[in-house]
Formats: C-alpha cells, structure tokens, sequence
C-alpha cells in the first residue's frame, strides 16, 4: 500500500518538547507500573483474607529477613544516591558520573539479591500457600521492572562518559540532554522505591 | 522550508540505507521468531523437567511459555528493535527516526513514521478481524444443529474462545491503531508521535498476539472463553498458555498506546490548539488512553499469576492451595470491564466527529459530549464486580453495582443526546460514513437499552449466561464500535492512501452489514431469554428454527463484510484512483492537507486558529493558519502544548 511520500526533511526537535516528553510519559508510566504492583497488593490481601483452607501462610513459610533487608537498603541507597547524581547533573557539577556509576551497582547489586532471594528461599511455589505464590510473583515482577532501571541509568552513565554529538540536536551539549532523562528516572527510582518499601512491609514483617 | 534548520533522516539516523532483504525486515523476524520459539522451548523444558523433579510442575507449560518469550524476543530481533536499545547501552546517543527511509519495505519493519505504522496496523489488525469473523461462521455453522455436528464440543469451545479472544484483542487495537496513530498527531498538529519507536513497538506486539493466540489450535485449544476464569484456566491444556501470552503482550501494547497518545496530546499540540479546541475524535482516544494506561496493567499481572499458576505452580487461583478464583474474576474484570470502554469511546468519538460534516452544522454540546466521555471512563472503574452478580459476590454489595451500574448509562446517554442533538435541523447527507455513523444510534441503543436489563440483579441473574448477554455485547460492540469503525474506514482511508474507495461496493457493504447484523443479533435476545445458553453447542430443539434463520443471517452478515473486503483490494490494489484532498468538505485540519499527506506532515507547524466544528457558521475563521510561522526556525510548539 503505497501511501506517503515527499520531501523527508525534518526540523531539529526541540530539547524542551524531547523534555516534555519525557516528564510526561514518565509520569504515565510509573501510573501503569503503579497498577502493576497495585495488583499485587490487593492478591496479596485478598487471599489473605479470604485464606482458603487455612492455606494462606502454612508454618513454614518464612523468608530469610536479611536479604529482604539487604534487598531495601540497596534500593533505598539506589534511588538516593542517583538523587546527588542528577542533581550534580544539573547544578554542573563535578562527581556526578562517579555517583551515577555506584547508582549503578548498588543496582545491580538489587537484581542479584532478588535472584538470590527466589533461588534461596526456604519454601517453594507450590507448597507455601498463597502467601508463596504472591511472594514469587511479586519480586519476580519487581525484579523485571528493577531491570529497566537499571538499563536506564546504564545509558545516562555510557551517554555522560561518552558524550558523543546528538544528530537530531547539532551543535547541543549532549550532557545537557541527560538532565529530563535523568529526572524522569529518578521518579521512576522513588517509585520503585516505595514498591520496595511494600515489598518488605507486606512480604517481611506482616505475618 | 529554510535549508539551515532542516536536515534530511538520513543525516538524522546516521546510518546508511542497507540492501532492504539484508536489513532488518519482517522475513528476518519471522525466521528468528520461529527459531526462538524452539530455542526457548528446548531450554524450557530443561527448566521444566528440572522443576518438575522438585514440583511436580508440568514441564510443557514452562516450555511453551519459554518457547514464546524468546520467540517474542528473536521476532523483535529480527524487526530491528534491539539496535537502539543496543546503541544506547553503548552511549551513542538518544534518536527518534528509524526505518523512514526505507521506501516500500518501510512497511515490513520497525518504522517510526505515525502514517506508516497506521497502515500497518490497518492491514495487521483487519487480518486478525477476519480471521476472527472467520471463527464466528464456523460457530454459526455448527449451530445449524440442535446437537454437535461439526465440531467436537472442547473443539466447539476453543472456536468460541479464539473468537472472542481474538475479536476483544484486534478490536482494542483497531481505532487506537490505525486511525489514532494516524490522526492524532495530525489533528493536534504534530510531525509525529510522543515516542515514535514505542509506537512501532505496539504494532508489532498486537501483530505478535495474534499469531501466538492462534497457535493454540495447535496447543490444544483452550475452553475458558475470553474471559479466562480459574480454575479451568489452571486446568486447560498448552493452548491455555497461548491465550495467557497473547494477552500479556495486548496489554503491554495497550497500555504503551494509551501513554503514547496521551502524551503526543499533552505535549505537542501546536500553538492555538488550547483543551476547547481539540476536535472530539481526539478527546474519545484520550479518555481510551487514560483506560487502557491504567486497566491494561492490572490484566498484564493477572495474567502473569496465571502463567505462573501453570509453571512453577503457584496457586494464585487454586482455593486447594490457598488462592482463590476469585481473585482472578477481580483482576480480570477490573480490566475487562473499562475494556468495554476502550471499545466504546473510540467510536463514541469517531460518531461525534463525523456527524458535523454530514449535518453541516457544529456539534452541538462540545464540552458536555467531552464530559460525558471522561464520566463513561471513570465510571467504568467502578462497575466491574456485575459481572460477579451470580459468581460468589457478597449479596450486600449487589445493589451498589447494580447503582453504579446504572449509573453508567447517564453519561452514555448524554453522548448519544449530543449525537441526536447534532442530527436536529441539521442538513443531512447520507453519505457512506454518515449511514454508518446513523447505524451506529440504532444499535447502539438495542445494545444500550439491554444493558440496563443486565445491570438490574434480578433479570441479570436470570439471563446470565445465556445468549440475551451474548447478543446484548455484539450490539454494543459490533453495532457500536464496528459500525462507528466502518465509518472511520471510509470517512478517513482514501486519505491515508491517497487512493478512493468504490462508493457502489460501499453502500453494498452497508446496507448488507446492516440489515444482515440486525436480523442476526435481534433474534438471539429472544434466544436468551428462551433460555439458550452460550459457548454450547448443544440447545434445545424448539429453537432449532430459530438458530437456523440466525445463522442464515450471519453467513450474509459474513458476505457483507466480503464486500468491504474486494472493495479495499479492488479501489486500493488493483484499479487505484487518486483520491481528493477534501471530498467531504470537511474543516477538519487533517482535510486541509494535500493527498497523500507529506512525510513531515507540515510545511511549518501550524497555528490553530479556531474551534473545528463551525459548519454553517457565517465568516467562520479558518481552523488553522497553515502558513504561520509559529517559533523561529521550526520546532514550532507553544510552550506548554497549547498556549499561543
């Protein structure tokens, strides 16, 4: 189906509407992820409630508080130390990729913990009841949308040390380019964050 | 255009244009897609056999899902979605074009052209629509006999299952896809999309649902219906696995959408274009959006509780092991029932749009119809649990439901009102669209008004189940949006194409489609309330009479749609005729563009300079300056999306 066609010429985009973009669809999508986990919260209370055959939390089934702990710490410390990053980032400051770099590992360090956390749990799937059941389903899917953002401060981090000239924006500094990126993300973190909070609150400590 | 502030996409991209079969194109993503289907399967069921030691879990399902995600993978792969993401990674820095240069194998690719990707959801989803049609013929076939003939009832079951599926799916997609990825940022007088390559994206995930939904035939079927209900769902063979996948990735594409188009009408309105001005197909995917950003989440999760019920065993929905189906029947309707909405409101808006140019007259009641539509989507949160009426509710919460329910309809009829409104005194030309879009009042009020039989408890619980529910949603659906969609088709095609539709196949087309959906529909209420079950395929042989004239009528109702069929592959394939650039008439901005429209769309971003609908209105202004330089040098954008 031939269609369009003419002249294929394009405008420089506009740094302020590229940030526009972004502060919007961020916002929209921490909306979605929120529903995501908000789905989690309420199987997590619903089958607690309703407890079919007394099957909620059969004895056994407690997870291992130090990595739930460790898993926290590491995304508390993530989100605030990408906070003085970005925040370096946009008062030109110096430090601001070596901070990106621990934001990145600290990270990393989350993804590992939850692996961990799935591979050394102390009651399986499927005999651990619902509480299992939402326990697995839960940090698997914090795990998936933790990965995001650690691709995300990943490309911040190789785009501020490379610095190569944007195509699309000649003649811009492409570190100035980071700053809606990297404000978009580091809501994206304080999401995840409270997420994590949940996550321990609802998973660790309410029994 | 002043050479010093353009560049051509080339210079953009940085990338020279490779040989079309060596780049990155749907042959490759076909052959990846496959190969990782069996890639992913093998190692699934390693994973599986592994689990199954410990679990006793059934290593197939972990397989099949395995198998699909890395088919989903290699499929991406092979379209080129992986390279920027890739690029990134390495720090190259952030690009929005891809794939626009790529002459007609732009159309087998990743492209972020918003025209492009909107016929390639135009032809992906209408694929889908027919094959889903299709399904509905082989249904009324079998039938045409009190008892099974043709088909096996847990085959019989898995047709009606992918019918549904099927339909529910491409139909999301259909208005928000082709028409709202082309219209949107034209209407709101931007070059492209928000987030051109997530746009892409969406396409190819809905193209890749389909696919895999139909690999459960070859999965074994699945018996659940659309609606998937546990414990059966945790029960059904390999091709429960198909349905749970294929939905995961509608509801990543739908919510992607959603963010998409809510973000390119936030953001890159062109100067003038303020909240008052934003023609009313505009505020109908809006509302959608705002739908599908936060329903389409909840179903995505519940659909991965699901797949891990299958896999590793968890009991999410399996009250034997400390879940509970009805967590299922909460997650899923929480989705399902804004679904309804995310079918309604593109086409409430596609009705409202239309009816001014054939009345010639401006539509009346702007901001309420506006109104109304955000009312229908944030009522549609609050309704979800009628469909639990007869399914384990608590009886208390009953009449709330049944209130909210009810409620629902205000709104509704206050859209339909401004639709009537609009048609008063107005000068009506009974165009193609227009007898589409006044089909569209006609059913849409059988479908409404049975509707508030089933929100009412009493005769709900009466008719639930039955095929009163069945022809009551394919009026509000097929005779809603599916009409309203016709008439987008060939109020809005020939200027996507650039090529005319055949008028004499047209008003065939409707006229077959009307009278024929009718005569189908109608008699399966009286069917219901004969107390006539859905999804068997097995009834009473009083009705046998009836169930026969009915399938008559649907077999026609099919032929119909054969029609819209050759018209499209006669008048835009074989005998191509150049269409005008405004044969309606319309004020419309997308009208005031040349056919074809440019690649870039605008010349210069232009500056909006009144309300859309002033038809018949004495020394009306242009809607647009389209000559106006608004900025300087070009990224011409009110400073907050709007504002002039």
């Amino acid at each position: 189906m031939s269609t369009v066609s003419g002249p294929t010429v394009y405008e420089p985009e506009d740094p302020a509407l590229l940030a526009r973009n972004l502060r919007v669809g961020t916002r929209l999508f921490i909306s979605a992820t929120a529903f995501v986990f908000m789905a989690f919260v309420f199987a997590f209370f619903y089958l607690k409630a309703v407890n079919s055959n007394g099957l909620w939390r059969p004895p056994h089934t407690n997870p291992t508080q130090a990595y739930g702990i460790a898993t926290l710490v590491c995304v508390l410390a993530t989100a605030a130390v990408f906070e003085l990053a970005r925040r370096g980032l946009v008062a030109n400051g110096g430090g601001w990729i070596a901070a990106l770099a621990v934001s990145l590992a600290l990270g990393i360090a989350v993804v590992v913990l939850c692996v961990l956390q799935i591979l050394n749990a102390k009651f399986s799937a499927y005999d651990g009841g619902g509480y299992a059941s939402v326990f697995y389903g839960w940090i698997s899917m914090f795990t998936l949308f933790w990965l995001g953002a650690v691709y995300w401060i990943e490309t911040l981090l190789a785009t501020g040390i490379r610095r190569l000239p944007v195509p699309e924006q000649p003649g811009t500094d492409p570190v100035l380019l980071l700053r809606p990126a990297a404000s978009g993300c580091v809501v994206f973190l304080g999401t995840m964050a409270v997420v994590g909070l949940f996550v321990y609150v609802l998973l660790y400590l309410i029994k | 255009m002043e050479a010093a502030t353009t560049t051509s996409a080339t210079a953009i991209t940085g990338k020279r244009v490779r040989p079309p079969l060596l780049d990155y194109n749907v042959i490759w993503a076909v052959a990846l897609g496959i190969g990782g289907y069996f890639l992913g399967h093998f190692l699934g069921a390693r994973i599986g056999h592994h689990l199954d030691a410990q679990s006793m879990s059934d290593q197939d399902d972990m397989a099949i899902f395995a198998g699909f995600i890395v088919a989903t993978i290699g499929f991406l792969l092979g379209l080129g979605f992986f390279a920027y993401p890739v690029s990134r990674i390495l720090g190259r820095p952030a690009t929005l074009r891809e794939g626009e240069e790529h002459g007609p194998w732009r159309y087998f690719r990743l492209c972020t052209d918003h025209k492009v990707v909107a016929l390639q959801y135009f032809v992906g989803v209408f694929f889908f629509f027919f094959v889903g049609g299709l399904n509905a013929m082989f249904i009324r076939a079998e039938l045409t006999h009190s008892n099974a003939t043709l088909f096996q009832a847990g085959n019989y079951l898995t047709l009606v299952s992918l019918h549904g599926t099927m339909m529910l799916m491409m139909m999301s997609a259909a208005v928000l896809g082709a028409f709202g990825n082309w219209l949107v940022p034209i209407m709101v007088g931007a070059r492209r999309m928000a987030f051109p390559r997530v746009e892409s994206l969406t396409l190819w995930l809905t193209v890749l649902a389909g696919v895999v939904l139909l690999s459960a035939i070859f999965l074994g079927g699945f018996p659940t219906g659309w609606t998937g209900y546990a414990p059966l769902s945790d029960q059904a063979r390999g091709g429960m696995d198909a349905y749970l996948f294929s939905f995961a990735l509608i509801g990543i594409s739908l919510a992607l959408v959603g963010l998409n188009m809510i973000a390119t009408v936030m953001t890159m309105r062109a100067p003038g274009l303020t909240y008052n001005r934003i023609p009313v197909f505009v505020w109908g995917v809006i509302t959608t959006s705002v739908l599908a950003v936060l329903a389409a989440p909840v179903l995505f999760a519940a659909l991965y509780m699901g797949a891990f019920d299958r896999t590793i065993e968890t009991s999410f929905f399996l009250p034997s092991q400390g879940g509970s189906p009805y967590l299922w029947d909460n997650l899923f309707w929480f989705f399902g029932h804004p679904e309804v909405y995310i079918l309604a409101l593109p086409g409430f808006g596609i009705v409202l749009e239309l009816l001014p140019v054939f009345t010639r007259k401006p539509l009346w009641g702007y901001r309420v119809a506006v109104a109304g539509m955000f009312g229908v989507a944030l009522l549609s949160f609050m309704v979800w649990q009628h469909h639990l009426f007869v399914s384990g509710i608590n009886a208390n919460l009953r009449p709330f439901y049944m209130f909210t329910t009810e409620l629902i309809s205000i709104p509704t009829g206050i859209i339909f009102l401004i639709g009537i409104g609009t048609l008063w005194r107005g000068r009506i030309r009974l165009t193609v669209p227009m007898l589409f879009c006044l089909a569209f009042f006609f059913n849409f009020l059988i479908g409404g008004l049975s509707g508030v039989y089933l929100s009412d408890v009493p005769s709900d619980v009466t008719t639930h189940g039955s095929y009163f529910v069945m022809a009551h949603f394919h009026y509000t659906i097929m005779g809603g949006l599916v009409f309203a969609l016709m008439a987008a088709i060939y109020y809005w095609l020939p200027k996507m194409t650039g090529f005319k539709l055949n008028d004499t196949l047209a008003k065939v087309h409707f006229w077959g489609m009307f009278i024929f959906f009718n005569l189908t529909f109608f008699p399966l209420l009286a069917a219901g309330m004969l107390g006539m079950p859905r999804r068997v395929s097995s009834y009473n042989p009083s009705l046998h009479t009836l169930n026969v004239f009915v399938s008559s009528s649907a077999f026609l109702l099919g032929a119909s749609m054969l029609v819209l069929l050759i018209n499209l592959v006669w008048s835009q394939i074989v005998r191509r005729e150049p269409a005008e650039a405004n044969p309606w008439q319309s004020k419309s901005i997308e009208f005031q563009l040349p056919t074809p429209v440019p690649a870039h769309n605008f010349d210069r971003i232009p500056v909006i300079t009144s309300a859309p609908y002033s038809y018949g209105v004495e020394d009306a202004p242009p809607v647009a300056d389209f000559g106006a330089q608004a900025g300087h040098g070009g990224p011409a954008v009110a400073p907050e999306g709007g504002r002039a």
